[in-house]
């Protein structure tokens, strides 16, 4: 069996907003970086050829807020989602380094080279033939883009592993069926993301009067004009993802439908009014609108991230591993030995104190629910089973996934079912489970039907969701 | 295992391990440069000399490049942490794990310490003032707490029997003397390594000017790299004293025993060409590259080392097993041809930059200042 690691309690706040909080400020950020290079590639190139005279005034200005924003937090914010990632999921993380370590490791070859060339020109650019800025701006770029190219081949392997998971290997993993739609459209998003950072840098050039402001904005809107192709490769990746996923999103589950549309229309919004404000009509964006806009693309950038992590439900590596990092192949011996029997970390806290049913039904939850779920905070048990009666929480608890669809399920035998069961209760206020009589062996053998009937395996695709 | 790390482990172990220590090495150098220059900075902004004198110009020198060698620092930090959790998955999820808000205080820190190198750069606090002071102090301290907690990280690893107990007992419960030690020992480490790096840098500054580097430059790096080498040898000392039994041996083992002699003899080499540097007042390409490889040795000795006290404390045979199947998965040519072109790109983009650099002070040949003209 697997080796069991601490848990921690994140208190009201479920682990995944953590680390989905997170994750959608670095993956804001990265993108800023890679959409950042192309553009200043392009205004370098405008400068070469005399197109923008302002360019390379802008561009010097917008190098060092990519520095200070890009190189700094993106730099720690990658280094905080690892660790984060660990804190939240330890087998997951140490599946995907498993099989992609040598990619990852790749990935980290082209940091080296981003990392240089970028710092190479914020420190000598002034003083650099612009052919030699032209070129530095092309590696940092291009080691940019790439740093996106091998991360996504992992990412997007966790929700559509293709023929890897019939033995096809690494390359089968890696241009997995989702591959190329997500990487063209994080591409799209990257220069949105930079062109709309760039308005909001051109509004602080006050040494620019307003026409010569609006014209550096005009060509910086040139990067959002790919936005166009988004709603296809919207379409594209729709068509990609698992049957089941792409259901739970378009109506399924009306919250991951809902962040569905706040991507899509937080994006229509920013690429309307690029379409026809900023490259049809070359309007002229002030500073607060275009910050407007930026925040925009971070809502839909973060509505983007939710629904691709929302769409693996149950897994966190489809087919293979469990949100709650039970793997496929495990359910049926955790279901025999008990999932929690050789869980060597006690209880902590108030939950050290608990009579032994109740602390075997918290360690339950503790391994099983709690990377999802809270006791009574977001996305609270107390709330969700609230008005369950005892014979639905233990039916639906040991037919899991057939209560949900999305729900893994349940790795452990009836007498775990029974106690989990009771420590919800608790969490509604029933009686102290020492003041009641134990479960029967009658109401244990109904629990165990439900479990046999549900099987180990996940639901069929027809039912989840 | 009756040979040097990594020899006589098994394939796969072994083919992680030299990797995991060889990127380590990268990481810890910079890291180093960081940690001991920030150090630098902050004791220097304590003091009454202000911006001038000998320990000023490596300060300034320091304020100006401590940026970029953090980026490098936490972009080489990428690859070893890529491969500890390769290796010792278990023992190094569990630790980060059980140190929970403790262990990721360390972003938080990362980040102001970030923007405290580029507030020290961008000159906007004067010298002497208590802004600037607390401002050195600051970004010193945030840098150290990152280090020691990746050192308390490490020692929790090590620590399975505290495992439950720290869990029990929450973040704060997790207390181990030896740590207070062992990061003293990486302090006081990291003092020759950014001597010897400021020394290059140094000595490239000096050509480019062409004016020599006064000896009072010289003996400041010189007693800073002889301090460092001394106490980290008496607290080597003191931290195998404190090791359980297991460790300790396994320092005195086949597998570690030979590498601290490399240690030693490397910080032997490096500590007499600092003392010759230190007392002819020159820093020759000769000295400086003695102090350099016997820093770099005693590193990497030392990382071997503690590698090899690692694997005394684990279960090797059943990661062994763990690391041939993941030795499986694809992607090393890959790997190994992209470093290559990627290292040749590195180079490329040095060398297009040097060029440009020439080509544009002999267009403006008379005219332009000496040395570096930052932005």
């Amino acid at each position: 069996m697997p080796p069991f690691y601490p848990t921690h309690d994140f208190g009201p706040a479920m682990k995944g907003m953590v680390i989905g909080g997170l994750g959608i400020l670095h993956v804001f950020l990265a993108q800023f970086a890679i959409g950042g290079g192309m553009l200043l590639y392009y205004f370098q190139w405008l400068a070469e050829r005399g197109r923008e005279p302002d360019a390379r005034r802008f561009l010097d200005g917008f190098f060092r807020v990519l520095v200070l924003v890009s190189f700094v937090l993106g730099a720690v914010t990658g280094v905080a989602m690892w660790l984060t990632t660990i804190q939240v999921g330890p087998r997951t993380i140490g599946l995907m380094v498993d099989e992609f370590h040598w990619l990852w490791a790749v990935e980290w070859t082209f940091f080296g080279v981003e990392l240089v060339s970028g710092y190479l020109f914020y420190r000598y650019a002034a003083r650099l033939p612009d052919r030699t800025r032209r070129i530095l701006l092309a590696i940092y770029a291009l080691a940019a883009w790439f740093s996106l190219f091998w991360i996504n081949g992992i990412l997007s392997w966790q929700l559509t592993p293709g023929r890897w998971l019939e033995g096809g290997g690494l390359w089968a993993g890696f241009f997995n069926p989702s591959f190329w739609p997500s990487l063209l459209f994080r591409t799209v998003v990257a220069t949105t993301i930079a062109a709309l950072a760039a308005t909001v840098v051109i509004n602080t050039m006050a040494e620019l009067d307003r026409e010569r402001r609006r014209r550096l904005i005009t060509r910086a809107a040139h990067l959002m004009a790919p936005m166009i192709a988004m709603p296809l490769l919207g379409l594209w990746f729709f068509a990609v993802i698992p049957a089941d996923s792409r259901a739970w999103l378009l109506g399924g589950s009306v919250p991951m439908t809902m962040f569905v549309a706040i991507a899509a229309g937080a994006s229509l919004l920013v690429g309307g009014y690029a379409a026809l404000g900023l490259l049809r009509q070359k309007l002229y964006v002030n500073g607060a609108t275009a910050t407007l806009l930026l925040a925009l693309a971070f809502g839909a950038t973060g509505a983007g991230e939710f629904v691709r992590e929302g769409a693996r439900k149950p897994f966190t590596v489809r087919e293979v591993l469990y949100s709650n990092s039970i793997g496929r192949d495990e359910v049926a011996a955790l279901r025999a030995r008990g999932s929690v029997t050789d869980d060597p970390y006690p209880l902590a806290g108030a939950d050290a104190a608990l009579p032994p049913e109740l602390a075997l039904g918290a360690k339950v939850f503790r391994l099983q629910c709690s990377v999802c779920h809270t006791a009574s905070g977001a996305n609270g048990l107390a709330e969700l089973t609230r008005t369950w009666t005892p014979t639905q929480l233990r039916m639906n608890v040991a037919m899991l996934q057939r209560t949900k669809g999305f729900m893994p399920p349940f790795a452990g035998p009836a007498a775990e079912v029974e106690a989990l069961a009771r420590w919800i209760e608790s969490l509604h206020g029933a009686a102290p489970a020492s003041d009641r009589p134990a479960a029967s062996p009658a109401e244990l053998a109904a629990i165990a039907a439900w479990l046999d009937e549900a099987g180990t395996e996940p639901a069929p695709f027809e039912v989840r969701p | 295992m009756s040979e040097p790390f990594p020899f006589g482990l098994p394939p796969a172990t072994a083919g992680y391990a030299t990797l995991y220590a060889l990127t380590l090495l990268l990481h810890a150098v910079l890291l180093s440069y960081v940690l001991a220059g920030a150090g630098w900075v902050a004791v220097h902004a304590l003091g009454r000399a202000g911006a001038r004198g000998s320990a000023g110009r490596v300060a300034a020198l320091l304020v100006d490049w401590l940026p970029f060698a953090l980026g490098g620092a936490i972009t080489l930090g990428v690859a070893p942490l890529l491969f500890v959790q390769i290796l010792y998955r278990e023992a190094f999820y569990t630790s980060n794990l059980l140190l929970f808000w403790r262990w990721m205080a360390i972003v938080p820190a990362l980040v102001a310490g970030f923007y405290g190198l580029y507030l020290a750069k961008s000159g906007r606090f004067p010298p002497r003032t208590l802004a600037r002071r607390a401002l050195g102090l600051g970004t010193f301290a945030a840098f150290a707490f990152v280090a020691f907690s990746f050192t308390d990280q490490h020692a929790l690893a090590l620590a399975r029997g505290s495992w439950v107990a720290v869990y029990q007992g929450g973040p704060l419960s997790w207390r181990e003397p030896a740590v207070v030690v062992r990061f003293g020992l990486w302090l006081a480490a990291a003092l020759p390594a950014m001597a010897a790096l400021v020394g290059w840098q140094l000595r490239a500054a000096a050509e480019r000017q062409a004016a020599p580097l006064e000896p009072r430059e010289v003996r400041g790096l010189a007693v800073a790299a002889g301090v460092g080498l001394v106490l980290a040898a008496a607290l080597a000392l003191a931290y195998r004293g404190l090791l359980p039994e297991a460790q300790a041996a396994a320092l005195s083992g086949p597998l570690a025993r030979p590498w601290l002699f490399v240690a030693a003899a490397g910080a032997l080499a490096g500590g007499l060409a600092w003392v010759a540097a230190g007392f002819s007042g020159r820093l020759d390409r000769a000295a400086l590259g003695a102090a350099s490889l016997g820093t770099a040795l005693a590193m990497l000795g030392v990382i071997a080392a503690r590698e090899a006290q690692r694997l005394a404390v684990l279960d090797v045979d059943a990661l062994a097993v763990l690391h041939a199947r993941a030795a499986q998965a694809g992607g090393l040519p890959f790997f190994v041809a992209f470093l290559a072109v990627n290292t040749a790109v590195i180079a490329a983009a040095v060398a297009l930059v040097r060029r440009g650099l020439r080509a544009r002070s002999e267009g403006a040949a008379g005219t332009a200042p000496p040395g570096d003209a930052h932005q």
